[in-house]
């Protein structure tokens, strides 16, 4: 696993978010392989003087090859932000927390965000049109820390 | 009725008059009552409550503002969606004290050396209002890995971490920390309550072992902490051999005594736990 920098990478990963999100991001993104993590100066600055490779840092944003996946932890913290999210019944936010795919009335397009009746984040999705209405693919998921958190 | 080795047994008589003996043992047997610690980086207690308050009751406990104590649920407190989103942490409130105890600054570097699976980094975290750096290390593959789901399910971003052995720490941290948590791997057998086989299977080699382990950490990380730097030393056991003797072996290495304390089952109804805290001179 390799850790590094690469600006090219970093603007194109912020223009990705800007886009997709609306959202602004001003600290640093350093990279270990797909993985993005946002460090602040203070880690930055400590991370270049350690001589053990580190197995996290900062924020982890997510997944970047040549899509970028956000991370739970981003997901959290856009889900507070940014207008692309619906809020779903609790039946529906419970099978969407295992993985499941699910049906809902509201005509949406594109990738969304899930939230249940409270506004709390159960997960991120892909929207589109199907004879029963419209389907929200599960891309990922809370329940992810019970199942793979460890 | 718990069953306890008979070295346990000869320990605690040691260590306890009758009176205390009596209490201590009646609180061993006694169901652990379940606590959560409420993640002020994302929400508050009052939020909480009223996010749970049709599935959950809660007490507040009076000494720490951050904790709740569960009374009644009718959901596994371990899977809502409320700790998915990281809201909580489940955590015994004496564990908190250690993190107290060494008081985070938001501009400081602090090194938390055996940290998994994170219930004090990420309190630290939110002492520090995710501001600072923490380094946080720990050697188990498996545990370095709940550490790090941990650290992002309760927002934290102010933290490096490292899957590294905590003797090593010379050789990959050449720089000196404003603060060093120890929460040493020990014998355990401050959690009876939580794990009942514990007091049956304690043997004499098990606590040498793991005091000289303990040594070998302290001999580890005290070089790399700054002049009057802090350092606080916790583990979950009520035996002088992992505690006092572990703290007299840091004072002999130019630290002063700030304070410390064991805490016993049934003084706030928790596990026991002992902490110290120390400054180096």
């Amino acid at each position: 696993m390799k850790w590094y920098t690469n600006s090219e990478k970093e603007k194109k990963l912020k223009e990705i978010i800007k886009k997709k999100f609306n959202f602004d991001l001003k600290e640093k993104i350093i990279f270990r392989d797909e993985q993005a993590f946002l460090v602040s100066k203070e880690i930055e600055e400590i991370y270049k003087k350690i001589l053990r490779k580190p197995y996290s840092l900062g924020m982890y944003l997510g997944t970047f090859k040549k899509e970028f996946k956000p991370s739970l932890q981003f997901m959290f913290l856009l889900s507070k932000k940014i207008k692309n999210k619906i809020r779903v019944s609790e039946k529906n936010a419970i099978k969407f927390s295992y993985s499941n795919n699910i049906f809902v009335k509201q005509e949406i397009t594109g990738e969304i965000i899930i939230l249940n009746k409270n506004k709390l984040l159960i997960g991120y999705g892909k929207a589109g049109k199907e004879k029963r209405g419209t389907k929200i693919k599960n891309i990922q998921d809370v329940g992810w820390y019970l199942r793979k958190g460890g | 009725m718990l069953k306890r080795s008979k070295y346990y047994e000869k320990k605690l008589n040691e260590l306890f008059d009758k009176e205390t003996l009596k209490k201590f043992k009646e609180f061993e047997e006694k169901p652990l009552p379940k606590y959560i610690r409420v993640n002020t980086l994302k929400t508050s207690i009052e939020e909480l409550q009223e996010l749970m308050k049709k599935r959950v009751e809660f007490e507040r406990i009076k000494s720490f503002p951050e904790i709740l104590r569960i009374k009644k649920s009718s959901i596994n407190i371990g899977s809502s969606i409320e700790y998915l989103n990281g809201y909580y942490y489940i955590q015994d409130p004496t564990s908190l004290i250690a993190v107290k105890q060494l008081n985070p600054k938001e501009s400081e570097i602090i090194l938390d050396c055996c940290a998994a699976p994170g219930g004090k980094t990420t309190f630290m975290a939110q002492e520090m209002k995710n501001k600072g750096v923490i380094i946080a290390m720990d050697i188990n593959k498996q545990k370095v890995r709940s550490l790090r789901s941990n650290i992002e399910r309760m927002g934290v971003k102010n933290t490096i971490i490292i899957r590294g052995d905590v003797l090593k720490s010379k050789e990959y941290f050449p720089i000196k920390f404003d603060k060093i948590l120890i929460d040493a791997p020990c014998t355990g057998i401050g959690v009876v309550r939580k794990d009942k086989k514990r007091a049956e299977t304690l043997t004499e080699k098990e606590v040498k072992y793991f005091s000289e382990k303990q040594k070998k950490i302290i001999d580890a990380v005290t070089p790399l902490i700054k002049k009057k730097g802090v350092l606080v030393y916790s583990t979950c056991s009520i035996l002088p051999e992992e505690n006092e003797e572990q703290v007299k072996h840091i004072l002999s290495k130019g630290f002063k005594l700030k304070e410390k304390k064991l805490f016993l089952n049934y003084e706030l109804n928790t596990n026991c736990f002992f902490t110290a805290g120390m400054i180096k001179k």
